[in-house]
């Protein structure tokens, strides 16, 4: 923990905090950071026992929840301040300012954080990364009579590098995110495509498996997939630390990206396409694009006969979540057309995923930067069931939430539709709520 | 020429410098306050004397680097050097402050002063 707050420290004096305001002089005094068993990526909880897992996950959620633990909490893989150091950190040791020499002592038996862990920290010239025989993450801090000349070496600035790294450098990184109800097949066509042409490249396609409407729902758990995006992207940064990234997301892979975005200031891509986006007509695409410019230009795809986005991403809205809405449909607030264009496509939520046509021009988007354009329409007038739920949908959702509810325990209980239907009425409804509660715990709606 | 002795904040032969991290909508931000802090060590560190500052793990306190110290202060390059450990405090119950403590251990006023 020492060592990413000694480096937070650092990197703000350096000018590479949150905020310009920071910046101090005393970083052009340092001469050398030693770092013991450093975290880099981050404590993973699935590395744990699974005796600490059972308590440390409802641990976590329950600290989440009530707000404690903060240090505990950044200390995990993809916490927001982990996620801001490790890019800070990269981004600072690729630029040509002075930097400070960095012995790096990690323990072969390092539980917490093993030398895949440590890429970002590792890779760049001026790190001496070094092992420290038999030191495991508590005792590393504590020299023995085998190790002790390690030690002075390291802080007398004589170290030796006992392991070598190297990032594998690619040029163009593609980061494909699949949304919810899907898989990251849907953009298997779209990555060989890219492939194809470009074979250098680094073509990602992450997948948090399947994500149910449900699931999509729960905040906490929605939010889950944005730590876990940015320790992927931090990973892949620092394994590809000069490289240009570029993405494609859909759906809930568009919320990952504009939450991730709005978090870690120096997450940056060159071009971004969206399909049927759900992030809010108000995103804050001016502090993202014209303050931090961390997005050159975005292409917003939006499905003429989306519901789930004009509706059910409205409804969400305004039914409190402030980080969904319905930008994927009614358009972004955000004005600046050069650097962000919106196309109404024909199709509805996932449709235009399965269009070749549609999937060779975000692979020209992606690749070259055009078309931004497509030609699209006319469209005819939107259905009046449709009109109606995108004005009333918060509404109706409340209402049909309250009545599932109701229904669901009135029917585990069976309490009403006995005497008022028989047996056999009483018996439909309940397998009707039955089967309503199985999907639910299995999480497939 | 700064000379240390003439900050009252360092006179003390025990050097002790609050630095004071905040922690911004529940993550961990080094604060501005914090750098101050580093940045009126350093100043001191004008001395011909080399300033280590240590920072342990969460759950470390003051005798966590004495070995480490111990091992390091026997060598010539760094027997002077002025030694400067952070602790942290933060209670479990509370996001709002997380305040880091340096305390410092050498003896400045016995040390040769330098512009």
């Amino acid at each position: 923990m020492g060592s990413t707050v000694l480096r937070r420290a650092y990197l703000n004096a350096s000018g590479y905090g949150n905020a310009e305001t920071l910046r101090q002089g005393w970083v052009e005094k340092v001469e050398r950071i030693v770092l013991m068993g450093a975290i880099a990526r981050g404590i993973k909880i699935e590395k744990m026992p699974w005796k600490d897992r059972v308590w440390v996950r409802p641990a976590l959620f329950l600290a989440k929840l009530l707000r404690l633990a903060a240090m505990h909490r950044s200390t995990l893989a993809g916490a927001d301040f982990l996620a801001r150091l490790r890019i800070d950190w990269i981004r600072f040791n690729n630029s040509a300012c002075p930097k400070p020499t960095v012995v790096h002592l990690l323990g072969t038996s390092d539980a917490v954080q093993d030398p895949d862990d440590v890429i970002d920290i590792d890779q760049f010239p001026d790190v001496v990364p070094v092992e420290v025989p038999e030191a495991t993450h508590a005792s590393i801090i504590v020299p023995t009579p085998d190790t002790r000349s390690l030690y002075i070496r390291a802080f007398l600035g004589q170290s030796i590098p006992t392991r070598t790294v190297t990032a594998s450098g690619s040029g163009h990184v593609f980061i494909l995110m699949h949304g919810i109800r899907d898989s990251k097949v849907c953009f298997k066509e779209l990555a060989d495509e890219i492939k194809r042409r470009r074979p250098e490249a680094c073509v990602m396609l992450p997948t948090y498996g399947y994500l149910s409407i449900i699931g999509f729902l729960r905040p906490f758990y929605r939010d889950s997939f944005v730590a876990w995006f940015l320790d992927q992207y931090a990973d892949h940064l620092a394994r590809n630390p000069k490289a240009e990234f570029h993405y494609a997301g859909h759906s809930n892979g568009t919320y990952i990206l504009g939450e991730a975005l709005r978090r870690v200031p120096r997450l940056s891509f060159n071009r971004v396409c969206f399909a049927a986006s759900v992030l809010p007509t108000d995103f804050e695409w001016d502090r993202v694009i014209d303050t931090r410019k961390q997005v050159q230009l975005v292409r917003s795809d939006m499905g003429y006969g989306d519901w789930a986005v004009g509706i059910l991403a409205k409804a969400l809205h305004r039914l409190g979540s402030r980080t969904i809405g319905s930008g994927g449909y009614d358009g972004f607030k955000y004005g600046d057309t050069s650097h962000l264009v919106e196309n109404v496509v024909s199709g509805g939520h996932s449709g235009m995923l399965y269009d070749r046509k549609y999937i060779m021009s975000i692979a020209d988007f992606l690749l070259n930067g055009s078309p931004v354009r497509l030609d699209s329409g006319p469209f005819g007038a939107e259905p009046k069931w449709f009109t109606f739920f995108r004005a009333y949908a918060d509404i109706v959702a409340f209402v049909l939430i309250v009545l599932a509810l109701l229904f669901i325990l009135v029917n585990v209980a069976g309490l009403l539709f006995l005497p008022v239907f028989g047996l056999a009425g009483w018996s439909l409804s309940s397998a009707l709520g039955l089967a309503i509660i199985i999907l639910v715990i299995l999480d497939r709606l | 020429m700064m000379v240390a002795g003439d900050d009252p904040h360092f006179r003390a032969r025990r050097v002790r410098v609050n630095v004071t991290c905040r922690v911004v909508a529940g993550e961990l931000e080094i604060g501005s306050k914090a750098m101050s802090a580093l940045s009126e060590t350093i100043h001191v560190h004008k001395l011909p004397r080399p300033l280590v500052v240590l920072a342990p793990n969460r759950k470390g306190r003051a005798q966590t680097f004495e070995r480490l110290q111990h091992t390091l202060q026997q060598e010539p390059g760094l027997r002077d050097a002025l030694w400067l450990q952070f602790n942290y405090h933060e209670p479990l119950w509370s996001n709002r402050s997380l305040e880091v403590v340096g305390e410092g251990r050498g003896d400045l006023d016995d040390h040769p002063r330098g512009s």
